[in-house]
């Protein structure tokens, strides 16, 4: 009876604690979501508290300057996780399911890439950029974001490699392709996996910041979050609440997402976490 | 490389293996060239974007390089970022961030997954972890955006100071010289909402029930089942994330970017990160970019060495 009692006192201050924990974590999330319904007086009186009545074109307003933005980051995402997950995948199973001469050393030059820090690359990167004249389209970013596959090739290697021989052995015996046997076997077996990668991708991609805003930072292809940055501090100078409305509309797609796909979306952040 | 005559003696009898096996060597290229093909995306991937840039920053650093010429002037661009005195209290600033991010992420994650890792019914504690994992979700510049507000003249940390009876030390926190690297330090307080959140709570969940349950039945109390047992077996991951957030805060530089351009000032806020990115985005000065470039990816490289010889010293096999 007092045994039972105080572990329920210990969990009571366990959820006390957790409890103010979040409360402080979730406080600036709410303020910005309170502020982006604020017009420019009710944001001066009244910064902290919820003010009538809800200024709901603050989000017609962010809206008009962020739908091009957004749209990037949708053709972006897609386009660049598609080609970087099909030719990732594809090297994963070629080095975890055959052998030939120079697989190991092949290995160890993408798994070297793991170890490069992202700022030696961006200076050369950007005049590479410069150079093909892609400054300010699309591919800027979907060419380097396509090429990020260092960590879906280690990932999805050690998943290809622990698949049991005997379940190629009939594809081998049918003639199949190392081509086939990854399209018929491998992939369909992979698609969890595929799928945390494909979150974890499209997470760090919304997350860029300092690359796109070096090489896209133009109407044509400006992405959200440069685009929330840009609204505010740019020549643009809206209301303060409808550059609140701006962040709140950058954030939505990626919350939806999570929405979605909980379970997904936390093996890939987990997996990505070892890496960024 | 031993006695020359001794080898000379031992040629015609060394050559022939050597043969076989280019041979062998080119006869298995023949046959798995498939292979081959089917690596070739990933392998131009990387060269393109990865090998080639490396290549060309490293020799670029050693040139006055914008987009139209490339001078050789040999380690100019070294010495003059050794010679700036922005460059120094550019990596004070650095030094200041990665302490102080260490000493967070063994903390206050830390405590946070323990916490949900003992919530007691099992939906309890997929709920917490949901709603810490919600922030991380949310694109950081967005989180950095909100804290800029937060820390601003008429932003709610003054707010909350005046309501508080503090009025007077209320102040426009990221543009005052003493506060403002403080302000970059505690975006996202108190900082559980990330991945160091995750992996933690992760490994703790991979404790055996069974275990902490014979503590608890020996009579541990729990602060020290959690310093006997669940922190030694989570050790390794601390360790990873430890190493993690070094490297992470040597490249890092999104916060000051979107705060502060790195002031107050010439360099109040200032890391090497947007050092290198400023000599690009101001003066398309590539090459003075490219060796700032250079000396982070040296530190880390070194780290990641020095990192993976004290591994290998004290458990007598490699790591990474």
């Amino acid at each position: 009876m007092i045994n039972n009692l105080r572990r329920n006192s210990g969990q009571i201050v366990i959820t006390a604690i957790l409890a103010v924990l979040a409360l402080i974590t979730f406080v600036p999330i709410l303020t910005l979501i309170n502020l982006s319904f604020k017009d420019v007086y009710q944001f001066g009186a009244n910064p902290m508290g919820i003010t009538f009545p809800l200024v709901l074109e603050n989000y017609s307003l962010a809206w008009k300057f962020m739908r091009d933005p957004l749209w990037h980051n949708v053709v972006i995402g897609l386009v660049s996780i598609a080609a970087s997950l099909l030719m990732a995948a594809l090297t994963a199973f070629v080095f975890a399911r055959f052998e030939f001469p120079g697989r190991d050393f092949l290995f160890f030059a993408f798994l070297l890439i793991l170890f490069v820090p992202s700022t030696v690359l961006l200076v050369p990167t950007f005049q590479l950029i410069i150079q093909f004249s892609l400054q300010n389209t699309l591919w800027a970013l979907i060419l380097p974001y396509s090429a990020h596959q260092s960590l879906i090739i280690f990932v999805l290697r050690s998943f290809f490699a622990e698949l049991p021989a005997e379940m190629f052995d009939a594809a081998k015996v049918d003639g199949a392709g190392p081509l086939q046997q990854f399209w018929r076997i491998g992939v369909p077996l992979a698609l969890p996996a595929l799928s945390a990668m494909a979150i974890f991708q499209i997470w760090w991609i919304w997350n860029d910041y300092a690359w796109p805003t070096l090489v896209a930072n133009s109407p044509a292809a400006r992405t959200a979050v440069s685009a929330v940055i840009f609204f505010n501090d740019g020549m643009a100078r809206p209301e303060p609440g409808a550059g609140m409305a701006a962040a709140v509309i950058a954030a939505l797609p990626m919350v939806l997402l999570f929405l979605i796909t909980i379970r997904t979306f936390v093996a890939g952040l987990t997996a990505g976490a070892v890496k960024e | 490389m031993g006695n020359s005559l001794e080898n000379r003696a031992l040629t015609p009898l060394l050559i022939l293996p050597v043969v076989n096996r280019r041979a062998e060597l080119l006869r298995g290229i023949r046959r798995n060239w498939t292979l081959y093909l089917l690596l070739c995306p990933s392998l131009i991937a990387a060269l393109v974007f990865y090998y080639y840039p490396m290549a060309s920053g490293f020799y670029h650093s050693f040139t006055y390089w914008d987009i139209k010429r490339t001078v050789w002037i040999g380690l100019e661009n070294y010495q003059r970022m050794f010679e700036d005195p922005i460059t120094l209290a550019a990596w004070r600033n650095m030094a200041i961030l990665l302490i102080a991010n260490i000493a967070i992420v063994l903390t206050l994650p830390l405590l946070g997954a323990t916490l949900v890792a003992h919530v007691r019914s099992s939906v309890g504690q997929f709920w917490w972890r949901m709603l810490f994992v919600l922030p991380i979700v949310v694109p950081g510049t967005v989180i950095v955006f909100v804290w800029r507000w937060f820390y601003g003249m008429d932003g709610g940390l003054n707010i909350v100071l005046r309501a508080i009876g503090l009025g007077g030390i209320t102040r426009w926190w990221l543009g005052d010289p003493h506060t403002a690297l403080w302000g970059i330090i505690f975006v996202a307080f108190p900082w559980i909402a990330g991945l160091n959140f995750l992996v933690y709570l992760a490994a703790l969940q991979s404790i055996s029930r069974e275990l902490l349950d014979a503590a608890t039945v020996d009579g541990a109390s729990s602060m020290r089942r959690f310093f006997y047992i669940e922190l030694p077996l989570i050790r390794s991951q601390m360790l990873v994330l430890v190493a993690l957030t070094f490297i992470f805060y040597i490249r890092s530089f999104d916060a000051p970017l979107i705060m502060t351009n790195g002031g107050p000032g010439s360099a109040g806020t200032l890391v090497p990160g947007l050092q290198m990115y400023r000599a690009v985005r101001d003066d398309l000065d590539l090459g003075y970019g490219s060796a700032i470039g250079n000396v982070l990816f040296a530190v880390t490289f070194l780290l990641v060495i020095v990192r993976s010889m004290v591994t290998r010293l004290r458990t007598g096999k490699s790591g990474v």
